[in-house]
Order: C-alpha cells, then sequence, then structure tokens
C-alpha cells in the first residue's frame, strides 16, 4: 500500500527528471543549476523512498477533517480568483466574502449569521479596503472584463 | 564633526520632524502588517510626497518607514501566520504557535520590545562602524557568496521538524523554483511555462504568502466548529512587564541575533529573511531548550525580530558610505537622497554631515518610538485574533490576494500564490515544513550566480580549489558551514547517549 511519504518521493522524484529534460536545450551556464538541485532531488527522493518502502509505515494524513468542507474552500478560492478576472475585485469580494462569512458559520445556533447580514458584512469589506489601497496606496485594484473593458 | 552633532541634535528636537516622523513609524507599522505590502513598496509610495520637504525631515520621514514597516511585517506573522513581509518569516515560526496557546500579546510585546533593541544596536552599528564593515563587505567576491548560501542552507537542519530527509527535499524544490525564469548568467529563459510574467522569476512574497496563509486557512476549517476563534485572547495585567523581564534575563541572545542581522544587512544582497533564519537558526542552537522552538516561545519570536530590525541599519551602512544599497528598501532610500542631492560616499559625513546625523540620530530615535507604538499597541492589535473562524478564515483568504495582486497589479501572481497554497496544504500533510521550501527559493539565486561565477573564474584561473578554498573569508565561511553541520549531529548523538532521543 502506497502511503503519502511513499507517493511524495515520487513526486519529487518526477519533478528532478522533468527538471533534468526541460533544462536540456539551454545553455551549458544556465543549466548547470538546475540540473545540479536536479541531481540533489532525485538522490534524496530515491533515499526517501527506499526508506518508506522499507519502513512500511501507515500514514494518514487527512484522516478526522472536516474534507466537505476544505474541499469547498479549496473550489471557494479558486472560483474567487476566476471571479476577479470577470467581475473585478469588488463584486468578486462581496460574492466571495458573502457567500463563505454565511457558509462557515452555519449550524452554529444563535451565532449563525444570516445571509443577509454576512453579504452586508463583506460589502463593508470590500469597500473599505478598496478606499484604502485606491485612494491611500494608490494601488489600482481588477475592475474585471466586464467592468474594465 | 561635533558642530554637525549639535545640529542634527538640534533637527531631533523639532517638534514637527518628530511628529512627521512617528506618523511615519505609525505608517510604516500599518503596511507593513497588510500582507504583500513591503517596506521597499510603502518606501516608494512615499518618496514622491517628500519632495518638498526639507532634506533631514524627508529622511526622518523614510527612515521611520523602513523601521515602522519591517516591523509591522511580524503583526500578521505573529497573528495569521503570513509573514507582513519577507523578513518576518522566521517569526511565523513560533509566533503563531504563541498565538495558538493564547499568548498573542506576548508574542507581539516581544517582537515590539527585541525590535526596537534589535533596531538600536543595527542603529549604532551604523553610526560607529560605517566605513570599515562597508570596506569588508566589498571583499565579498562569487566564492563567498557561494559559501554564505551554504551556510544559509545548512539552517535547513534547524527548520527541518520531523523528517531532515524531507526538510532536505524541501529545499531543493525551494531550489529549483528559484531557477524559474531568465537565468542569471547566460539569460536562457528556464521554466517559465511560456508565461511572460515568469521571466522576471517567481515572486517571493507571493510564494511566502501561499505556503504560509493558505494552508492555515484550510487547517481552520478542517475543524467542524467554528463559532470559536483559533483561541482566545483576553487581556491580563502584568503580560508586558513578564515578558520584558523574561527578555531581560537572555542578553545574550538579543545582542547576538542584532549583531547577526546588522552583519548580514552590510552584505549586498541578502535581506532581512536570510538575516532573521539565521539568526532564529543561531536561538536554537545556543538554547538549552532547543525542543521547544517551533512550539511557541518567546525566545523565537526575539531571535528573529531583533535581527530583522537590526539589518535595517546594517543595509545601509553600503549605502551610506559607498552608495551601494544593502537591501532592496534601502535602494528606495537611495533614490531619496539622490533627490535631496546628496551624493552618497565618504562627504556624506563631511560636506552633509549635519543630515547626515540627523538621519542617524532620528534613526535611533524611531526604533525608541516604534518600540512605544508596538508596546502600547499590542493588546489592542492582538484581539484580531478573537474574531470567529468563520469570519478569519474568508478574511485572510481576501487579504492574501489583495497583498498578491498589490505586488506587481498581476493576476497571475495571485493564480500563482494560490498554486503554491494547494501544494503548501498537502505538502504539510505529507510531512514537508514550509520554511525549507522557503529558504531554498530564497538563497537559490545568491547560490547560482556564486557557484557559476566562481566556476568561470576557476576554469580562467585553472584552478578550481584555489577559487572555492583558499580565499580568507571563504575558509572562514566553511568553517561556519561545518560547524552548523556538524553540531546538530553531536547533539543528538549526545541526547541519544543521555536517553532523551531526538526529534
Amino acid at each position: 500500500m502506497l502511503n503519502s511519504t511513499t507517493i511524495s518521493s515520487l513526486i519529487f522524484l518526477l519533478i528532478a527528471v522533468a527538471a533534468w529534460q526541460l533544462s536540456a536545450d539551454i545553455t551549458e551556464s544556465g543549466q548547470f543549476f538546475p540540473r545540479v538541485i536536479a541531481v540533489l532531488m532525485g538522490g534524496l527522493a530515491l533515499i526517501q523512498l527506499l526508506i518508506s518502502v522499507i519502513q512500511k509505515k501507515k500514514e494518514t494524513p487527512f484522516a478526522g477533517i472536516d474534507a466537505k468542507s476544505v474541499l469547498i474552500m479549496v473550489l471557494g478560492i479558486s472560483l474567487y480568483v476566476g471571479l476577479i478576472i470577470v467581475f473585478g475585485f469588488i463584486l468578486a469580494g462581496i460574492m466571495f466574502l458573502g457567500f463563505f462569512f454565511w457558509y462557515l458559520s452555519r449550524g452554529d445556533g444563535d451565532k449563525s449569521r444570516s445571509v443577509l447580514i454576512s453579504f452586508i458584512l463583506a460589502a463593508l469589506v470590500c469597500g473599505g479596503f478598496y478606499a484604502i489601497f485606491h485612494y491611500i496606496f494608490l494601488v489600482p485594484l481588477p475592475e474585471g472584463i466586464i467592468f474594465g473593458g | 564633526m561635533a558642530e554637525n552633532i549639535v545640529i542634527a541634535l538640534g533637527n531631533l528636537i523639532n517638534p514637527i520632524s518628530l511628529l512627521m516622523m512617528t506618523l511615519g513609524v505609525a505608517g510604516g507599522i500599518i503596511v507593513g502588517a497588510l500582507p504583500g505590502l513591503t517596506a521597499t513598496m510603502a518606501l516608494a509610495l512615499l518618496v514622491p510626497f517628500t519632495f518638498t520637504m526639507d532634506a533631514s525631515v524627508s529622511l526622518m520621514v523614510l527612515g521611520g518607514v523602513y523601521v515602522g514597516s519591517i516591523y509591522g511585517g511580524c503583526i500578521a506573522a505573529i497573528l495569521v501566520n503570513t509573514p507582513g513581509t519577507p523578513s518576518s518569516i522566521a517569526t511565523t515560526f513560533d509566533g503563531y504557535p504563541l498565538t495558538k496557546k493564547g499568548m498573542a500579546e506576548h508574542a507581539l510585546v516581544a517582537a515590539a520590545v527585541s525590535s526596537g533593541i534589535g533596531g538600536v544596536i543595527g542603529a549604532l552599528v551604523l553610526l560607529f562602524l560605517s566605513p570599515p564593515l562597508a570596506d569588508a563587505a566589498l571583499k565579498f567576491g562569487p566564492p563567498e557568496y557561494f559559501w554564505l548560501s551554504i551556510f544559509g542552507l545548512t539552517i535547513i537542519a534547524t527548520l527541518s521538524t520531523g523528517s531532515m530527509l524531507k526538510g532536505l527535499m524541501g529545499g531543493t524544490l525551494g531550489l529549483l523554483l528559484s531557477t524559474v525564469g531568465i537565468s542569471p548568467i547566460g539569460g536562457d529563459m528556464r521554466f517559465t511555462m511560456g508565461f511572460y510574467q515568469l521571466q522576471a522569476g517567481l515572486q517571493l512574497i507571493v510564494v511566502l504568502i501561499g505556503f504560509f496563509c493558505i494552508p492555515e486557512v484550510l487547517v481552520m476549517i478542517e475543524k467542524k466548529i467554528r463559532d470559536k476563534s483559533i483561541t482566545s485572547y483576553k487581556p491580563q495585567k502584568g503580560v508586558a512587564r513578564g515578558v520584558i523581564l523574561e527578555l531581560v534575563k537572555k542578553p545574550f541572545l538579543l545582542i547576538r541575533s542584532s549583531l547577526i542581522g546588522a552583519f548580514v544587512g552590510i552584505v549586498p544582497g541578502a535581506g532581512g529573511n536570510i538575516a532573521s533564519l539565521m539568526a532564529y537558526n543561531e536561538a536554537v542552537r545556543f538554547s538549552k531548550e532547543k525542543e521547544k522552538f517551533g512550539t511557541g516561545i518567546i525566545d523565537g519570536v526575539a531571535a528573529s525580530e531583533s535581527s530583522n530590525n537590526a539589518e535595517v541599519g546594517g543595509s545601509l551602512v553600503p549605502l551610506l558610505t559607498l552608495g551601494i544599497p544593502g537591501a532592496a528598501p534601502a535602494a528606495v532610500m537611495l533614490g531619496a537622497l539622490t533627490i535631496q542631492g546628496i551624493r552618497p560616499g565618504p562627504e556624506l559625513y563631511t560636506t552633509y554631515g549635519d543630515i547626515t546625523y540627523t538621519f542617524l540620530f532620528s534613526f535611533i530615535l524611531a526604533n525608541v518610538i516604534m518600540l512605544i507604538l508596538g508596546f502600547y499597541g499590542s493588546r489592542h492589535v492582538a484581539r484580531v485574533i478573537n474574531l470567529p473562524i468563520s469570519l478569519l478564515a474568508p478574511l485572510v483568504v481576501f487579504l492574501t490576494v489583495i497583498g498578491s495582486y498589490a505586488l506587481r497589479n498581476n493576476m497571475l501572481d495571485v493564480g500563482m500564490m494560490v498554486f503554491f497554497g494547494f501544494i503548501g496544504y498537502v505538502t504539510k500533510k505529507a510531512g514537508f515544513t514550509p520554511g525549507p521550501i522557503v529558504l531554498g527559493l530564497i538563497l537559490g539565486p545568491i547560490a547560482e550566480n556564486g557557484l557559476v561565477q566562481s566556476m568561470f573564474l576557476g576554469q580562467a584561473l585553472g584552478s578550481m580549489f584555489q577559487v572555492f578554498f583558499t580565499r580568507p573569508i571563504s575558509l572562514v565561511l566553511i568553517l561556519f558551514c561545518a560547524i552548523s553541520i556538524a553540531l546538530p549531529i553531536v547533539s543528538a548523538i549526545r541526547n541519544r547517549k543521555g536517553g532523551t532521543g531526538v526529534a
């Protein structure tokens, strides 16, 4: 049975091989350092792989976690980045914050937040940060394809 | 000289100048506390506003911002495990575990006091040792930089919690990531996968935010109960006094870390991140409670913070004496000096003596102001941690997105941050800590430049041995490397003989 150490060793080994291959077409001075690192990484990954195969330790890194919420947060963060590109900083921020302020407080009895309160909070946070970054730090935040053209 | 010092002291007690500098320190703390907004950015934003100011006032304000922003980086590092600036990477190692134990105020006070002490020591180094130290820094050639980076990489032994082998593998991953972009020698395009935005390489702060912050948010979400905060903070009486008394008992920790910071700062290219990691490493090495590091110990916070603030003074040594900035924020300071018509070099202490000494003394004063602001603000800032996870987790993601975007106004950076965040979460679960990976990323460019240039030198001279192993500074650094590698092994053998076992 493969455990997380064995799998990670194999992935490191793959990265090392890929780094060696991808640096094949560049000049000697440019490829020297990445190839030294690739050899080191490959060597260390092999040692780790051998140790993990010999020891056969049982590892359960994701045991006892709320996997559904973690997965939803991972998807939410990925979607948030996409939403910024389309709708811009403020709208995407309100959507992301509003949803997770509500979603993560569900089932907390009296402390659960209503959808309306969650989105009002989100709008205040986004508006406040937009004002600080746009008008004080002069950092232009993304306007999105729809509103920014 | 005496006349210049009198003028400088007169400038310092000017209420308007003092007020401007205090505002500069406070503004710097706020900017530093926001992930993604670096000290360099804070200074660059402020420089245009100082055009019309008197030269001494403008330098006092900029010095205050520099000092404040480096300290401010510790706030996010301690409260949400996100280094506000790269200089506070090592502060996360013990700062955040302290917060998780409900001791955020302890960590923040320790950071404020040690930052103040480190900053003053760095400023004293700047004031008294500038010319000789700048000469020594100029003797660093490619082989010395190579050995310096190798010495830095030996810190992996300290940063690897659990498995040394996994720490080394993480270090190589960081080194490999550092090679993304145009190669420093030869100009080849490497591992950019067709993205022109990656030609300049991976943005350190983007990778940092990803590796340190997103995994922490996902760990918060893993728990099924989220109406509670990650820990509770209740203001207690006597915390500040207790922390100060504890730090006073450790003068060597503070002085050693500050001196490491100041000397690393003097070497051009080696910034506050390397300084704080090296100081943290030495703090572990010299401690009698090695096993407590990484679990939330004030010594870890003090070592990192005193070092990165001392580095500020150190980075200004080559700037003021030779016109070579020791770090990126110092490069912006060079621009500010030039705008004011001041040319760095030996004549800085004679022709512009009044302004230079005003700047140097104000630098010490800025550290004292920073200490006071940090000290009294800690109790209020620590309350942030009382936010329930249902609010804190989305807010942290929101801040990381702003932080990674604001660096270059580039959405690819946000994508990279999220990508490295997810990788950081999975690797954390597989037993890889982010410290060694980030260390590899920081030291990679220094190591590559040093190694490849030294090899060219060796080829030209016909002897690699002569280039790598005969130069005096290189030999000292090789000795440090050997000690750094040997000590953990000796310590492990001793512990095994003592029957205590080694983690």
